[in-house]
């Protein structure tokens, strides 16, 4: 092959490769935009009905006694969507008070990007199956170009939310004691994202957050549950619509048939390693939801979870393992011991709903006892406390309002919660407290524009001087002035 | 550069292989619309499938249309109106009208347009099935406005022409035939029913918390047909009046057995 060849050959392959994807490209958007004339996302469509009916107030992803009902019943009312598919996206602009002091914000640029972009599939698939399948594409958190080869520098796609349910409800008369069963299976990659009520850490406020502004989601340091992408299954009862019952169970992804719902996680990719567990971990959920009486509502409840992690080799940039033994990058560390989290949770919410107003209100404590033999803390045994609430109001499905609070305090590690602020001094103490209030305006249902801001009373132990080096709490305040489209 | 050849071939691979998995998704997901339910895999005694599909109006109901509004048609969400004991006939104009989209109140867009694809023997079976529950029963009401209310009702306002609501609907509320049962009915629902039917024009009532961005090819009206006594009686009253009757409405029948 001489010199002068080879650019028309590949040129040639180039533009046969490019008309293919754009004839792929064409029949996909046909597809679509046959479907257009309901261009709101895949399971309004299979409902026929409004975000509203099942989001409290149009609030996604808060859901109301409908909402919980559709999610209990396995995503299956309605009619099976020819082309089961919505797409969202979500793009902002955050910016910390105090420039770039605070930790965590060293990626915020203060600039107008996108965060992430998702796809939806799923939904109903037969009478008792359904499914809600949500696949991301989120962009580079830290695009540094000082740093080309450093983790989370180039975008990520892969499984964000999975729940894949089967479920079945009997109704029986009045008479009988039990006379409402809702039984289901659940195929889920997350603990706690099977859950109905918006107090759980999986799907509490805020709901979203700057991928570059760490602060927009609060506190720096928070409890392990709900945090890591796991595969997990199990099942679960819901009796006479006051009683829940759920237990399920995590494991690692590993390369097996749950792979898929790691997908995306791999040891070598830097942006997105797996987290690897050992055995099965259970996960348990006990609920009490009230009766609706008139526009109200409210439920109780407790969740409990014990989660043995590895670390891998680059999972945390603390990990530290003196008797680890590092085979290939971003492996598991076997040999190397493990840490316990055993979290002990209870949670409540509160709903007021009509046609016209939305209020509802979470809260929600957990405490974590985590025992370490892998040498990622200083400590053996340390113990961390999670506080969350909020209240929300929305006027007409368009207009609303949303204060959140977090308090995370807990025992002092060095090796752990100890960081190094950009002002020189460091921080070891995980205590922080912030509060996020938000505004947001949907003019339509597909629309949303968000103002959120937090507010640190509290960063990592100190309300001033917190790293030693003259940096206050506040120097970690942020705004995220965010759109949210989906379709 | 080896490498480089094989990043490229696998790059070339995998968009037809992702192209054709998509392809092939949709396609079977189309195929299995089109088809009877698959007994293996389908429960018609529990279903929840909307959409000319073989399930009774009756599992509809405890299924599907329970979840907003009661197993037995007693909402307790005044978002809902309840259906217990609600007129045969009326449910049957109704829910054809949400069918057809004739009636577009904000709540029959939000709610009931995509509930209501429904056969018409699935239609005539749910009208059966409230209709044959215990009548709805009313809540215990506090309120200044309530004998003003009752004064409509019975009597109407004669100065502006409007007759008593207890002319249709029946000195107790009752209803017939097409004419709806109202007695206990929540005065939420009630409020926003007579405003759409006074104002059927006016976006802000008819389709709060509905707005998308679809083509906009209905008009707004609350049950063109049906809906024209009310109509032309209502635009007589005060949101003031209309408020007072609803809240009286809801305060009647307050028999629970």
């Amino acid at each position: 092959m001489n010199a002068q060849a080879t650019p028309l050959f590949i040129r040639e392959q180039e533009i046969k490769h490019h008309c293919f994807k754009l004839f792929l490209l064409g029949c996909g958007l046909f597809l679509f935009l046959q479907n257009y004339a309901c261009a709101i996302p895949l399971f309004a469509r299979q409902t026929g009905q409004n975000c509203v009916a099942c989001h409290a107030g149009g609030q996604y992803p808060e859901l109301t006694p409908y909402g919980r009902y559709f999610k209990l019943t396995g995503y299956t009312i309605g009619a099976r969507q020819d082309i089961p598919v919505s797409l969202q996206f979500v793009g902002g602009v955050a910016t910390s008070t105090n420039g770039n002091n605070g930790t965590p914000q060293t990626q915020q640029s203060g600039r107008l990007e996108a965060d992430n972009a998702s796809v939806f599939v799923g939904g109903k698939i037969f009478d008792n199956f359904g499914a809600f399948s949500q696949w991301t594409y989120q962009w580079a958190n830290n695009p540094n170009p000082n740093n080309p080869v450093g983790p989370n520098n180039q975008g990520h796609f892969g499984a964000d939310n999975q729940d894949w349910r089967y479920a079945d409800h009997y109704v029986a008369d009045f008479s009988n004691p039990v006379n409402d069963i809702i039984w289901g299976a659940s195929l889920n990659n997350r603990p706690g994202i099977t859950d109905v009520w918006n107090s759980v850490p999986a799907w509490n406020y805020p709901y979203m957050g700057s991928i570059r502004n760490s602060s927009t989601y609060g506190v720096p340091i928070n409890v392990n549950l709900g945090s890591t992408q796991v595969p997990g299954y199990g099942g679960y009862i819901y009796l006479n619509k006051n009683f829940y019952a759920e237990l399920m169970g995590y494991q690692s992804g590993g390369s097996g048939p749950l792979s898929f719902m790691t997908y995306g996680s791999t040891n070598s990719n830097p942006n997105s390693t797996p987290t690897y567990l050992k055995g099965i971990n259970p996960y348990l959920r006990l609920a009490y939801q009230s009766d609706e009486h008139g526009s109200h509502n409210w439920m109780v409840g407790v969740m409990a979870m014990n989660t043995n992690m590895y670390q891998n080799c680059i999972g945390s940039p603390s990990f530290a393992a003196s008797s680890g033994t590092c085979v290939t990058p971003g492996s598991p560390v076997l040999d190397g011991g493990s840490t316990m989290f055993q979290d002990r949770g209870v949670d409540a919410q509160y709903q007021y709903l009509t046609t016209s107003h939305a209020f509802t209100a979470q809260a929600r404590f957990i405490n974590e006892k985590i025992t370490d033999t892998a040498g990622v803390y200083s400590n053996s045994i340390n113990t961390l406390n999670s506080f969350f609430a909020k209240a929300s109001y929305v006027y007409e499905a368009t207009y609303g309002i949303g204060l959140g609070f977090q308090n995370v305090s807990g025992t002092s590690d060095q090796q752990a919660y100890g960081v190094v602020t950009p002002a020189g001094g460091s921080s070891a103490i995980p205590n922080s407290v912030a509060w996020i209030p938000s505004i947001w305006w949907q003019p339509i249902q597909n629309v949303k524009l968000n103002l959120q801001y937090t507010a640190f009373s509290q960063f990592q132990g100190a309300r001033t001087n917190y790293d030693g080096a003259g940096t206050n709490a506040s120097a970690n305040n942020a705004t995220w002035l965010s759109l949210w489209v989906v379709m | 550069m080896k490498v480089n050849d094989q990043m490229k071939k696998s790059q070339n691979t995998l968009f037809p292989f992702l192209a054709l998995t998509a392809i092939l998704l949709l396609g079977g997901c189309s195929w299995f619309n089109d088809k009877p339910p698959v007994t293996t895999f389908e429960n018609p005694t529990r279903s929840r499938t909307l959409e000319d599909y073989p399930v009774e109006g009756s599992v509809l109901a405890q299924q599907v249309c329970a979840s907003c509004h009661g197993l037995t048609g007693q909402a307790a969400s005044p978002i809902f109106p309840k259906l217990a004991g609600q007129q045969r006939d009326y449910s049957i104009v109704q829910l054809n009208s949400f069918r057809d989209h004739s009636r577009s109140d904000q709540l029959a867009i939000v709610y009931m347009w995509g509930m209501a694809r429904l056969t018409d023997g699935q239609i005539a079976q749910l009208a059966d099935y409230y209709a044959a529950q215990k009548p709805m029963y009313g809540d215990q009401i506090d309120s200044l406005e309530l004998p003003k209310g009752k004064e409509i009702f019975e009597n109407g306002i004669p100065s502006i022409g409007l007759m008593a609501c207890a002319t249709c609907h029946g000195a107790t509320g009752g209803g017939g035939g097409e004419i709806p049962r109202i007695a206990g009915q929540h005065s939420e629902y009630v409020y926003k029913q007579v405003l759409a039917f006074k104002h059927p024009d006016q976006t802000a009532i008819m389709e709060m918390g509905g707005k998308t961005w679809d083509p906009k090819d209905y008009e707004l009206h609350r049950n063109l047909m049906h809906g024209a006594a009310m109509n032309s009686m209502v635009s007589k009253m005060s949101d003031d009046d209309v408020r007072a009757v609803a809240l009286y409405v809801n305060s009647m029948n307050l028999n629970k057995d």
